[in-house]
């Protein structure tokens, strides 16, 4: 393996070692009121701050900072249809199996020796 | 806006394939557009019952998840297949699309090793049921519980779940009726599948609904005529005037509402 190809390889695993973003396992432990929010956004697709401040049966401040806690754990993204701005849960990459995710940082230490 | 409907069991070879396939056909043939995908991607089949041969198998839901491709550049068209009284049902608007997964060990393998994008498959559903100009998306699960079943209960209009009459099924199956519920999926079918004949099917229905407290949209018969047909294709197509088929036309027109 070529060292460039091997820094990328270690980069994109770190990378994916940060990713935040909401696995379908984790919805079932969520407490209800956010579990309920995000199953209901989930369905919906992307919805609007008027969206989702209805849904909440609150004013558009504490939905904004509702979502802003969502986002702030990786939960949801703001995305941005044209200026007008809307949001959309952030599904966690599905990890693939067998190889340990640190096994790139594990050989470089090998290599490196 | 087309309805989603998952096709789930907790356990291994219950009949979500072939109901899965039934009810695509008998959807399509009252006129809706029915696409239908195989998210069991480690161990796809449903193919089969539409007579996809892996040679003819050019792209594939594996394809779209690697970034290859457009999802309904994976969609088969397969209502040719369709037949209303000896006519087209495409003259009548309906068709069937499917989206296989992967048969190809390799394909398999890769998916298994590496993972993917799970946004993509939830832009998948979207966007397929849009450029296809879908009515209904019916998807076959893998059994048991594991992030893409979650995602389809989750997007899911209707959940079907079928058991058999087995204290191993019954277990399962209270395990996915608690998801579901937890994940507010709007509305929650049971299917029993491969009921002895000789038993009472409405009154195992009836015990069935009871159990779990919720709705039973049938209770099919284990059936020779199924097993001789070994998934060789669609039953309700091969044969319409079959009482299983009319079981299957009954859970049909539920999922309709
Ligand atoms: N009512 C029935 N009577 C007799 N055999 C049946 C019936 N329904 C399904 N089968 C048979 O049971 C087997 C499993 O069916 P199918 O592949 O549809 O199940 P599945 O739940 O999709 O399995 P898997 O979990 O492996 O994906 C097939 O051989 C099929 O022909
Ligand atoms: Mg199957």
């Amino acid at each position: 393996m070529s060292p460039g190809l091997f820094d990328r390889l270690n980069q994109e695993m770190q990378a994916r070692d940060k990713t935040p973003g909401l696995t379908m396992s984790d919805v079932l432990v969520l407490p209800e009121a956010e579990r309920r929010l995000l199953n209901w956004m989930m369905r919906a697709d992307e919805v609007s701050l008027a969206e989702v401040a209805d849904r909440l049966q609150a004013d558009e401040t504490a939905a904004r900072a509702r979502l802003a806690e969502l986002m702030e754990k990786g939960y949801v993204r703001e995305i941005d249809i044209h200026g007008d701005v809307r949001y959309r849960v952030r599904l966690a990459p599905k990890r693939g199996r067998e190889i340990p995710l640190n096994i790139w940082s594990a050989l470089d230490d090998k290599v490196d020796k | 806006m087309a309805k989603v409907v998952s096709i789930h069991s907790f356990r291994g070879g219950t009949g979500k394939s072939n109901t899965t396939a039934n009810l695509t056909a008998i959807i399509a043939q009252t006129g809706k557009r029915v696409g239908v995908i195989d998210t069991d991607i480690q161990s796809p089949g449903i193919h089969v019952l539409f007579n996809l041969e892996e040679e003819n198998m050019d792209k594939s839901l594996n394809d779209y998840l690697w970034g290859r491709c457009p999802i309904e550049e994976a969609a088969y068209d397969c209502s040719p297949t369709l037949k209303v009284g000896g006519g087209e049902v495409a003259v009548m608007g309906g068709g069937m699309y499917l989206i296989p997964s992967s048969i190809k060990a390799g394909d398999i393998a890769r998916v298994l090793r590496e993972g993917y994008d799970v946004n993509l498959l939830h832009d998948g559903f979207r966007d397929l049921t849009r450029r296809l100009n879908l009515d209904y998306l019916l998807i076959d699960t893998h059994p048991g519980l594991n992030e893409e079943t979650l995602l389809s209960i989750t997007l899911s209009d209707v959940l079907v779940i079928i058991l058999r009459p087995d204290q191993q099924d019954f277990q399962g199956t209270a395990v996915t009726v608690d998801v579901a519920r937890k994940l507010d999926v709007p509305q929650l079918l049971l299917v029993v599948n491969k009921v002895l004949p000789r038993y009472d099917l409405e009154a195992v229905g009836r015990q069935v609904a009871k159990t779990f407290d919720a709705e039973v949209a049938g209770v099919l018969p284990l059936s020779e005529d199924v097993v001789s047909l070994a998934s060789g294709g669609i039953f309700a197509l091969r044969y319409p005037d079959h009482p299983l088929t009319q079981r299957y036309r009954q859970i049909a027109a539920k999922i309709m509402g």
